[in-house]
């Protein structure tokens, strides 16, 4: 099942990246990195492990930092300016694989923290957002638990309403469903499939084939630190174009 | 399985029974170590013609004490006997391990977030004073402190007073409510206060912990302190007045005055003790989760705000029981005070003894009570550990 296109040929630019390189140490992680995602678009990174791709998506909102090239993030450009750094964390959102949720809060305490602290909100208007959200993502019996109490799709579907409590532009999925146990995936992944038709702007890398079939509009396939190829679910499935992605795909699907 | 095959195992190869029976001969080496150090006590005791009893404890002490009273009761020397005595060694004692404990928390996690500080110059530093601080004698660090930094202040006669508080080499001097001497004692007030602040804070915790509710549990706690501080304070009739130290031929009166000896010791526990809780501290900090700070970052929270909500209280779990035995050490090595001439419950003790010849005695009690002490910093401690425990399935 393949959605229909959406045309993003108007839509304004939500990432740019230029010829992005990063270091650690002497070995290269992102080698000339160029790319654009824009807005309202699903776009999938995939690649085999220590291909970059998380590197990349934890540079967008400067987790990680790149060495040269720019990176433009709904129009701010990330430097070592912290008033453009805090302003593009403020509009990105950001799902990590090992969830890190806050343990010694609950559950609500998580999703309400950064609009109280960040935006100001008035707790009972945070609260409200909060609980809507834990709503939208299935667990608002949850809200007054700890974050140990919680299955693992659970907890990533709070860290997921945690997220997206800073009305993020931008979300940030970096490996969301590795970390869960097989029959906890699907819950995850249909939150994510959700927010994918509501509009949002989504980087999300992932093994789930599956999935970025459904909800990706394009997929970028990194390896060593560059990107390989980029298309359309349909044309990166079914003919990949570089020897390297035939490779891979092979090796995912093949079992 | 049957009882026959379980009946026909020889005792000494049957797990429970060897542990029954390693139990009942550890009980018995004890039991004889105990009965052996009892005999050899009263074989000296009858050796050089003295008895065991505490009976002297109600003669009249007879003796100065530098300082403090009996928890709010004014000592004399003149009429009032042993067993007081060692009541104002007390509270001189609890008043340098509780001042510096709270003293020795808030240094030592300001340095151990120093040392992880990205700042050079401030993880350097921090590097320096732990370093320094934990690796030479506390002994030497109070002699330091004493001979060199306070009694090295300028005369009384020389000090110049900023805002009302005089600073020389006969300690410091600053205005403070006092206690009215013809009214009723305050302290109690004081106590009982703290102890209603410290039941309000965990039971507003208990609450947030089970309804989830978020609660400013601390807040409410010292409100409680507070209003009860004021009420005792009407109740008893006003019992506290403003006053102000006042210099006069022979030093300063009025006011509230801290000896040399006593800002000596809690400044070299302070300083000492704070440089391991430091490290507690760092050591804390870097046992959370490197993803935590990603997170809070990636929520747009800022560094101060991630260590505040985040990683401090996190890292607060790991260093509980450490910072316990810190506490534990700094009282115990509150009795160093011997050294600087500070009247705390093991120097009034000694004296005692030294007076009236039972010595056995006084160091006797001198172990209960820091026994007593330490078991009671123990059981807080581990009351706070249970209270903030992670709540997982």
């Amino acid at each position: 099942m393949t959605q229909p296109l959406k045309d993003l040929s108007a839509a304004p630019v939500a990432i740019q990246a230029d010829h992005v390189n990063k270091y650690y140490g002497s070995f290269q992680a992102l080698k000339d990195v160029s790319m654009q995602v824009k807005q309202g678009e699903v776009v999938v990174v995939i690649g085999p492990s220590g291909s970059g791709k998380s590197t990349f998506i934890r540079c967008i909102n400067r987790l990680e930092e790149h060495q040269t090239g720019r990176i433009v993030v709904g129009g701010v450009e990330l430097t070592n300016d912290v008033r453009n750094i805090d302003a593009i964390r403020k509009d990105v959102g950001m799902v990590f694989q090992s969830f890190n949720l806050f343990p010694h809060l609950t559950v609500l305490q998580n999703i309400t923290i950064a609009p109280m602290r960040v935006k100001k909100l008035e707790k009972a208007a945070a609260e409200k957002v909060g609980m809507d959200l834990l709503e939208r993502v299935g667990i608002p019996e949850q809200a007054s638990k700890f974050p140990g109490q919680l299955s693992g799709g659970q907890q990533q579907r709070v860290a997921i309403a945690r997220a997206l409590a800073m009305q993020p532009k931008i979300m940030l999925f970096d490996e969301p469903t590795s970390a869960l146990d097989p029959e906890m995936i699907k819950e995850v992944l249909d939150v994510m499939k959700e927010l994918a038709t509501s509009g949002i702007t989504m980087m999300c890398v992932t093994h789930e084939m599956g999935f970025a079939r459904e909800v990706a509009d394009r997929i970028i396939f990194f390896d060593k630190g560059q990107v390989i190829e980029e298309a359309t679910p349909d044309d990166f499935y079914n003919n990949p174009k570089t020897d390297r992605a035939k490779l891979f795909l092979s090796q995912i699907l093949g079992h | 399985m049957n009882s026959q095959m379980q009946a026909s195992v020889p005792f000494y190869r049957d797990v429970k029974k060897l542990a029954l029976i390693a139990q009942v001969v550890f009980l018995v080496v004890v039991v004889l170590l105990i009965a052996l150090v009892i005999n050899n006590i009263n074989l000296g005791l009858k050796k050089q013609n003295l008895n065991f009893s505490f009976d002297f404890l109600n003669q009249t002490a007879g003796f100065q004490v530098a300082e403090g009273t009996a928890f709010g009761v004014p000592y004399d020397s003149s009429s009032d006997n042993y067993f007081k005595v060692v009541f104002v060694g007390l509270y001189n004692t609890l008043r340098v391990a509780v001042t510096g404990m709270i003293l020795a928390t808030v240094l030592g996690v300001l340095v151990g977030i120093g040392r992880l500080s990205s700042n050079w110059l401030v993880g350097r530093l921090a590097l320096v004073y732990v370093e320094i601080l934990r690796n030479t004698p506390v002994l030497v660090q109070l002699f330091v402190w004493y001979f060199v930094v306070i009694l090295g202040l300028p005369a009384i006669s020389k000090a110049q007073p900023i805002l009302g508080v005089y600073l020389s080499n006969s300690g410091l001097a600053t205005p403070w409510l006092v206690q009215k001497p013809d009214m009723p004692n305050f302290f109690p007030v004081t106590i009982i206060a703290v102890l209603i602040g410290l039941a309000v804070f965990a039971f507003f915790s208990n609450q947030r912990a089970r309804t989830g509710k978020p609660t400013p549990a601390g807040w409410y706690a010292i409100a409680a302190w507070l209003l009860v501080q004021i009420i005792g304070f009407f109740a008893l009739g006003q019992p506290l007045e403003y006053g102000a130290p006042v210099r006069g031929n022979f030093g300063v009166t009025g006011g509230l005055q801290v000896s040399p000896e006593f800002t000596a010791l809690l400044i070299g526990l302070v300083v000492y003790t704070s440089s391991f809780i430091a490290e507690i501290t760092r050591a804390g900090i870097q046992s959370v989760n490197k993803g935590q700070t990603e997170a809070a970052r990636a929520l747009g929270l800022g560094y101060s705000e991630t260590l505040q909500l985040i990683i401090l209280p996190q890292a607060l779990r790991v260093m509980i029981p450490p910072l316990g035995n810190q506490y534990l050490n700094l009282t115990k090595n509150s009795s160093l005070a011997v050294a600087i001439g500070y009247s705390d419950v093991l120097n009034v003790l000694g004296t005692a003894g030294n007076q009236s010849g039972q010595n056995l005695q006084t160091f006797f009690i001198a172990g209960i009570v820091y026994l007593i002490l330490s078991f009671t910093i123990a059981f807080l401690v581990n009351l706070y550990n249970s209270a903030t425990r992670l709540r997982t399935r």
